[in-house]
């Protein structure tokens, strides 16, 4: 390990340094304070032995400085003293000393002493690595589930829009063929054959489609209108173009969500009760908040078996947007309640859930300076009730 | 004998490595004359503060040497100034530089004896 001294009195500097040299340590010596700051300001040290009374910079002025630097990684710093009056061992600790060896030293403590502040260094760097794997692990889980919550709002979007688009399609082919008899029914008449015109006209059953034209006509463009809806509420949910906070009515946000899990609650046979109150603006950020308001929906939806009810409910209540999505499903056992916003918690089986939606939830309502309250019975049904307030500011930083 | 040099101590505190033993000798050597003189100069000038600085870094390095009787009165010093008490500093300061000198000779005759204790 590379060790910096920091050692005034050459006959210890020169000792010292054998005995670590000895020990396998690569040493910088230095023969001040001034010189030892420089030498670590300039180096990669882990390790210090410093003196206390030293010319220029002295001991404890030296780890107060190495203290103050903001480098990563942690510094152990063994003080050597003559002195052993208790308050300069305080003086020491509070200047951000490790440990302390008397002099002259003996050669075996400092020996295991500085066994110790290797293993204390190496403990520290082992920590910090796992500390940062965990950190990307966990980046890449909050990603992953942030594509699962996609992945649910892209079949369902799939399936809504595929609806329209099958009866416009076949629109679009029944109104070709009943055109194309009635062109060529037309083009009889202005050739002047007029029993051969009447003849189509009756094969094509043209009466038939000049009385239901107008509303082919009107159910297909019906059917454009709803797929243009369907491609403007997820672009509202998703707010792909906005990466700042602004104001949003999350009455809007909510109704939004449920016309994205439409085909799931219908597929489920779910009924889904609504009871809205007029909410102020809050300043929130309104993809975050719709990926919540999707969690707990999709949630609730499961929870129910078939013919459930959920009831979705907002109110403003003591400054604060209250929205409660409450459901008369399976409910949440007792044990699983402590766990509920724990990461990677699931009662889902292996490979259904990421366990990361209410915890990713839990993490942006708090965020945004609210809470999430869950009340549940089992066999009765669950409520989270969800209270933001109009604005982060006012709460939080 | 031990007054001048704990050589057993020495011997120890260089685990028997000769020619560390010899190298610690020389710096010493090159250090004390300067270290001495500052420790004069600050007793002359009475100055409490500097002398306390002298008097412990010249106790560090004879320390090392096991030398009890330099180490006592570098000791001596560095408490009478720490107290502001300068009345005897000449004394004791004939008597460091009495004793430091007794252990540069007692390392000279380490050195040629080139054996143990």
């Amino acid at each position: 390990m590379k060790v910096l001294l920091a050692e005034d009195d050459p006959v210890s500097r020169r000792l010292l340094q054998a005995h670590l040299e000895r020990w396998g340590h690569e040493v910088t010596a230095a023969a001040d304070g001034g010189e030892a700051w420089r030498l670590f300001e300039a180096g990669n040290f882990f390790l210090v032995v410093t003196d206390w009374m030293m010319p220029e910079i002295d001991g404890p002025e030296l780890i107060r400085r190495i203290r103050a630097c903001p480098r990563p990684g942690y510094v152990y710093v063994i003080m050597l003293t003559a002195r052993s009056r208790k308050e300069d061992v305080v003086q020491g600790m509070e200047a951000g000393a490790n440990d302390f060896v008397t002099k002259p030293f003996d050669r075996e403590e400092l020996r295991v002493r500085i066994r110790a502040g290797e293993r204390i260094v190496q403990l520290e760097h082992s920590l910090a690595q796992q500390n940062q794997a965990l950190r990307e692990a966990q980046a890449a889980l909050v990603q992953s589930e942030k594509l699962a919550s996609l992945g649910r709002v892209a079949a369902g979007v799939a399936h809504e829009i595929n609806n329209p688009i099958a009866y416009v399609t076949n629109n679009l082919a029944v109104l070709r063929r009943d055109m194309q008899a009635t062109f060529a029914a037309l083009d009889a008449y202005r050739k002047g054959n007029a029993d051969e015109a009447a003849r189509l006209e009756e094969e094509g059953d043209i009466a038939y489609f000049q009385e239901n034209f107008p509303r082919t006509c009107d159910k297909t463009l019906e059917g454009l209108r709803r797929v243009r809806d369907i491609v403007n509420n997820l672009r509202d949910f998703a707010h792909l173009d906005e990466a700042e906070f602004k104001e949003a009515d999350l009455n809007a946000a909510l109704e939004s969500a449920l016309e994205i899990l439409q085909h799931e609650v219908k597929a489920k046979g779910v009924h889904v009760a609504t009871q809205f109150e007029p909410l102020p603006a809050v300043l929130c950020h309104p993809g975050k908040i719709n990926q919540v308001f999707f969690n707990l929906l999709v949630n609730a939806v499961q929870a129910c078996g078939a013919g459930g009810i959920v009831a979705v409910r907002t109110r403003f209540e003591a400054g604060k947007a209250v929205v409660e999505v409450q459901d008369n499903g399976c409910g949440i056992k007792p044990e699983h309640r402590s766990r509920l916003f724990e990461p990677f918690f699931t009662t889902k089986p292996i490979g259904q859930g990421t366990g990361l939606g209410l915890s990713v939830s839990y993490g942006i309502i708090r965020d945004h300076g609210g809470n999430i309250e869950v009340e549940s019975e089992v066999g009765r049904g669950t409520t989270f009730r969800v209270r933001i307030p109009l604005s982060p500011d006012k709460v939080t930083r | 004998m031990d007054e001048e040099l704990n050589r057993a101590d020495l011997l120890d505190r260089v685990e028997g490595d000769r020619d560390l033993l010899k190298e610690i000798v020389e710096v010493f050597r090159d250090t004390y004359p300067g270290l001495l003189a500052e420790v004069k100069q600050t007793v002359d000038r009475r100055d409490a503060p500097a002398l306390v600085r002298s008097a412990h870094t010249l106790k560090g390095v004879v320390a090392n040497f096991g030398a009890r009787a330099a180490h006592t009165a570098a000791l001596r010093l560095e408490t009478q100034a720490r107290a502001g008490d300068l009345a005897q500093v000449e004394e004791t300061y004939a008597d460091l530089a009495a004793a430091v000198q007794r252990l540069d000779a007692a390392l000279t005759r380490l050195l040629a004896d080139g054996g143990g204790p």
